[in-house]
């Protein structure tokens, strides 16, 4: 699953600047991550529900997005719902299920749908490119956005050469379920990393060739409209809203 | 182990923000001082971005090699390798974790946005510590193909012990009111116990990969174990 599934789509999320937005979405989910109580809950239910629906992202993305998350939260219920302490609601032999553990279940399940589910509109509406602009412009050391654009860039195609490896490999007939086939994964991932080692060399070449390394000129300039600053607002002001009921109640 | 998002309070969560902002900041300073030493030593004027793809493609690998799921019966686990790591990127390693947690988060929702400094600073600060031990043993020990294995065993049960000791510290300490202290104590220290196997699992991981790189490509081990600084 590439970051830039989605981007072509036309949204109102879509069309927000790179800067503003990054900024703006940030903000909401440190906020989202700091509420506890429960009232507030439904306000973040409701901002994220709302926030989705203008990004026009397809509900069976998000689905096929939520496989893997899901488990975490299962292991963190399960946690919650056998050690609490509290008024029992259902009690059998050790298992004390409390009113305590099903609200602080419901805060942690909350916090953490809404958070992946704006993680997923925030990197589904934005170009990777304009991801990496934004990053440059933002003063961050030109170090860690070249390495992060170069590690994105061969992510998938180091994944796909790991993939090729593990089917030429089972039609070798080579079963991976006994750990004494650990040497086996060892030489996977050395071939991977030798192979990885000498296409860096090419790639310095090739960048070098292209201009890679001199004094270079980058247009991270972003034309910042009033749009753009409406957004920002909106996500501030609810943050705002959000952190002052948590605080005073 | 990556804590997901929810789950830890804000101040734990920005605080892990704060670190990994000085441990990256700090791990910048060193490698371009790198390349001001190599300057000064041979006077020929070193690209600071010559290392960046090579850094960015073992970053890449280790994010995939993070795919790669070990057969422990019943179950499978997938390796951390933070130590190696350490070894094979030197200070690198600190921005090569900061990038594939990020990824992780992003792509795989495998740990969280919030908690991002907290499972970056549970991976770098044990690579880190084992690239400083063992730079400082390659100085004494002459490489072979033996004394390298030996050496990956220790850089990969020292990496992943540390790594796990770090969550467990956090979890323990960051248990949630709600819950029962003393029993979710117990289950944290029984998850930490249960990544004992693992932890011996990527020492060995370690040994074979370094053994198997030094004897097909020992220019790897040469290149990247900073020699050349000495």
């Amino acid at each position: 699953m590439k970051l830039d599934d989605l981007t072509a789509l036309n949204s109102p999320i879509h069309r927000w600047e790179p800067k503003t937005k990054l900024i703006g979405f940030f903000i909401l989910i440190f906020t989202i991550s700091f509420i506890d109580q429960i009232v507030l809950l439904p306000v973040a239910v409701i901002v994220t529900g709302v926030l989705f629906l203008l990004s026009k992202i397809p509900f069976k993305y998000l689905l096929a997005r939520m496989r893997l998350p899901i488990y975490f939260l299962l292991v963190i219920g399960i946690m919650l719902i056998l050690f609490s302490e509290g008024s029992s609601i259902f009690a059998l032999g050790p298992i004390n299920i409390t009113k305590e553990g099903i609200e602080a279940l419901l805060v942690i399940s909350v916090r953490f749908f809404s958070i992946i589910i704006l993680v997923i509109i925030l990197f589904g509406t934005t170009q990777f490119t304009m991801l990496i602009r934004a990053l440059r412009s933002f003063g961050i050391s030109t170090i860690l956005v070249d390495m992060t654009m170069f590690t994105y860039r061969y992510l998938f195609e180091i994944v796909d050469q790991l993939e090729n490896m593990r089917v030429a490999m089972k039609l070798r007939g080579f079963n991976g379920r006994k750990l004494k086939n650990i040497s086996v994964y060892v030489s996977l991932l050395g071939t991977i990393f030798i192979r990885s080692y000498e296409q860096s060399a090419s790639v310095y070449n090739a960048m070098i060739i292209r201009g890679y390394g001199e004094k270079t000129y980058y247009n991270n300039h972003f034309k910042i409209r009033f749009y753009d600053i409406a957004w920002l607002m909106c996500m501030i002001v609810i943050s705002l809203i959000l952190i002052l009921e948590q605080i005073l109640f | 182990m990556h804590l997901p998002d929810g789950y830890l309070p804000l101040e734990v969560t920005l605080s892990g923000y704060a670190a990994v902002g000085l441990l990256t900041w700090y791990s910048l300073k060193k490698i371009n001082n790198k390349y001001r030493k190599e300057l000064q030593i041979n006077d020929q004027k070193k690209d600071p971005r010559e290392d960046i793809p090579k850094a960015s493609l073992l970053t890449a690998v280790f994010i995939v090699a993070s795919l790669i799921h070990i057969p422990i019966p019943p179950t499978t686990v997938h390796l951390m390798l933070s130590g190696l790591m350490g070894l094979l990127l030197g200070y690198y390693a600190v921005p090569a974790i900061l990038i594939g947690i990020t990824f992780q988060a992003i792509l795989f929702h495998h740990g969280g946005i919030t908690t991002i400094g907290i499972n970056t600073i549970n991976f770098a600060i044990p690579a880190l510590l084992s690239y400083f031990l063992f730079y400082e043993l390659t100085k004494i020990i002459k490489l072979s193909q033996k004394s390298i294995s030996l050496l990956g065993f220790f850089v990969g049960t020292l990496g992943s012990s540390l790594s796990v000791l770090m969550y467990t510290l956090i979890l323990v300490n960051f248990i949630p009111t709600e819950l029962n202290a003393i029993r979710e104590k117990q289950a944290i220290y029984t998850l930490a116990l249960a990544h004992v196997p693992v932890i011996f699992i990527e020492g060995v991981f370690s040994a074979l990969l370094l053994a198997y790189l030094y004897k097909t490509k020992p220019k790897i081990i040469e290149d990247l174990w900073y020699c050349e600084i000495r």
